[in-house]
């Protein structure tokens, strides 16, 4: 397409955008509003998919050992753990580091160690982290098959919900965008399809005189798409303000709670909200052309 | 270099035109009469392709319009100039972006347009009017208009349907002298008319059509006889 059509094109698309001012500005704002809900839900997804990891990388697997296994085989057992798959991180305890631990758990005055006198009641620990949580489970199946096992603990159930939990988010996440965009898309297509009426006696004389149909659908699809840009753009001028105030206010009251306030994956985001924006414009004006362009 | 010989048959149950045969030579000034409802719409509608005949082949310009693509159409369309009798200007833009949008719409470069609109707009009379709107216009200027923006593509045929039946007699001679000096110079061109007195004192070919038959056609003909 020449440059000059391509100017043509806008001229008119800007032309009708500004004719037809408020259906203009409703279907930008429910453009805007939709990608709102949309990037909010993203931002909720990521953020909890951020916070399961987070708390993935916590979750360990005690391993208690027998209380009869002697100390050089107990060490001896650290490659046997290494080698079951999914581990990631394996961690020997002795049973005199796990009472040290447990004395610095509990203040120094609840003279816990006088009180148990010269015997350590406690076994010899491997702490064994998964690469995924998805493993633990068998992980811990796998260990507490061995024969020198006594016993072993994870959090069960812990990281099943969590599982279930990131899943849901996930699921619930792509019905709510897969709704919004369908939403989006009618919209815009009502817009364009009152932009193609207004000019249907331009169109038909176009058709006419030998215009060719890409040159004919060329300002509507710009129309819808300008229509898709500006309502992702006041979306992610809002989302960026309001996660800025968000991050801030979290870290200074409840600063356990991790949250991403990473720019490149925040810039993604946005990105991606723009050029949806742009793709819903133009595939609602795809919409809108199939059915009242017949060219 | 205009051949058209086709049979076409209407689609729901009438019978727009039957077994026409027809051979319009490039240059030719033809009148095709008849009463409304006669096939006068359905022949120029089958001629810019905008409907495919039921039966019969029609030939443009050496090009089957029955195997002609889809998107060769525009290209086919651009040979050919309109002349509507309801005009059909675009109100809300001036007289000069009225014909300056039937060349934009064909991807001619500006500076082409810039010179050749108001060139056109002169050989038709309305060198001064640039600026106007349509509504400003009398009924014989913005047919003058309307003429201006069907020639400024430069196509080997124009096509007028009824281009004087909004206009009195005098306007009407007007416009069919510009019709005549833009045949002069080669175009073809096929006029549908009611105009008895206009088709009469031409004496140029006459195709008379009549519930989709063609009852006569005639170099040098009248409206009637």
């Amino acid at each position: 397409m020449r440059l000059s059509s391509f100017s043509y094109a806008l001229r008119d698309a800007l032309r009708s955008l500004w004719r037809n001012k408020f259906m203009t500005v409703a279907s930008v704002a429910t453009v805007a509003i939709s990608l709102l809900i949309l990037g909010a839900a993203w931002l909720l997804v990521l953020n909890s998919n951020y916070l399961a990891s987070a708390m993935e990388s916590e979750l360990e697997i005690n391993v208690y050992l027998k209380d009869d296994v002697p100390r050089e085989e107990a060490v001896l057992m650290e490659e046997v753990f290494a080698d079951i798959a999914g581990v990631a991180e394996v961690v020997f305890v002795p049973r005199e580091k796990g009472l040290q631990e447990l004395e610095d758990r509990f203040s120094e005055d609840t003279g816990l160690l006088e009180a148990l006198g010269d015997r350590n009641p406690l076994p010899d620990i491997y702490r064994l982290k998964a690469n995924d949580a998805v493993n633990v489970p068998a992980i811990a199946e796998m260990a507490s098959s061995l024969d020198r096992v006594e016993n072993v603990r994870y959090g069960q159930g812990l990281v099943e919900r969590l599982l279930a939990l990131t899943d849901w988010l996930h699921t619930a996440g792509v019905v709510m965008i897969v709704a919004i965009a369908v939403a989006s898309v009618f919209l815009i297509a009502t817009t364009i399809r009152l932009t193609v009426f207004a000019r249907r006696r331009e169109i038909g004389i176009m058709k006419l005189v030998g215009a060719t149909n890409w040159y004919i659908r060329w300002p509507f699809f710009l129309e819808g798409m300008l229509i898709g840009f500006m309502g992702a753009a006041i979306a992610v001028g809002v989302i960026h303000l309001f996660y800025a105030e968000l991050t801030k206010n979290i870290a200074s009251t409840v600063s356990f709670v991790p949250i991403m306030t990473d720019r490149t994956m925040l810039n993604e985001i946005f990105r991606n909200l723009l050029l949806l924006g742009t793709g819903l414009g133009a595939l609602g004006s795809a919409v809108s052309l199939r059915r009242f362009l017949k060219v | 270099m205009f051949n058209v010989s086709k049979i076409y048959e209407g689609e729901v149950k009438v019978e727009a035109l039957s077994d026409i045969n027809l051979h319009i030579r490039k240059g030719e000034f033809v009148f095709v009469v008849g009463p409304s409802g006669a096939g006068k719409s359905t022949l120029t509608k089958l001629m810019i392709r905008e409907e495919l005949p039921t039966k019969g082949q029609i030939m443009v310009d050496n090009r089957s319009l029955i195997r002609i693509k889809n998107r060769e159409i525009p290209h086919l369309r651009r040979k050919i100039g309109f002349i509507f009798q309801d005009f059909r200007l675009l109100m809300e833009r001036t007289i000069y972006e009225n014909v300056a949008f039937a060349m934009e719409a064909i991807e001619i470069p500006r500076g082409e347009v810039r010179e050749r609109v108001p060139a056109v707009l002169e050989m038709v009379g309305l060198a001064d009017k640039l600026k106007s709107y349509p509504h400003q216009l009398s009924g014989g200027q913005q047919q003058r208009v309307c003429i201006a923006r069907a020639v400024v593509n430069d196509p080997r045929i124009i096509i007028a349907d009824e281009p004087t039946g909004n206009l009195d007699p005098d306007t009407s001679w007007e416009i069919m002298n510009i019709l005549l000096a833009i045949n002069k110079r080669g175009t073809t061109i096929i006029t549908a008319t009611h105009d008895r007195e206009m088709v009469d004192s031409m004496r140029r070919r006459v195709i008379a059509l009549r519930g989709g038959f063609i009852v006569r056609d005639e170099e040098r003909g009248g409206y009637d006889k």
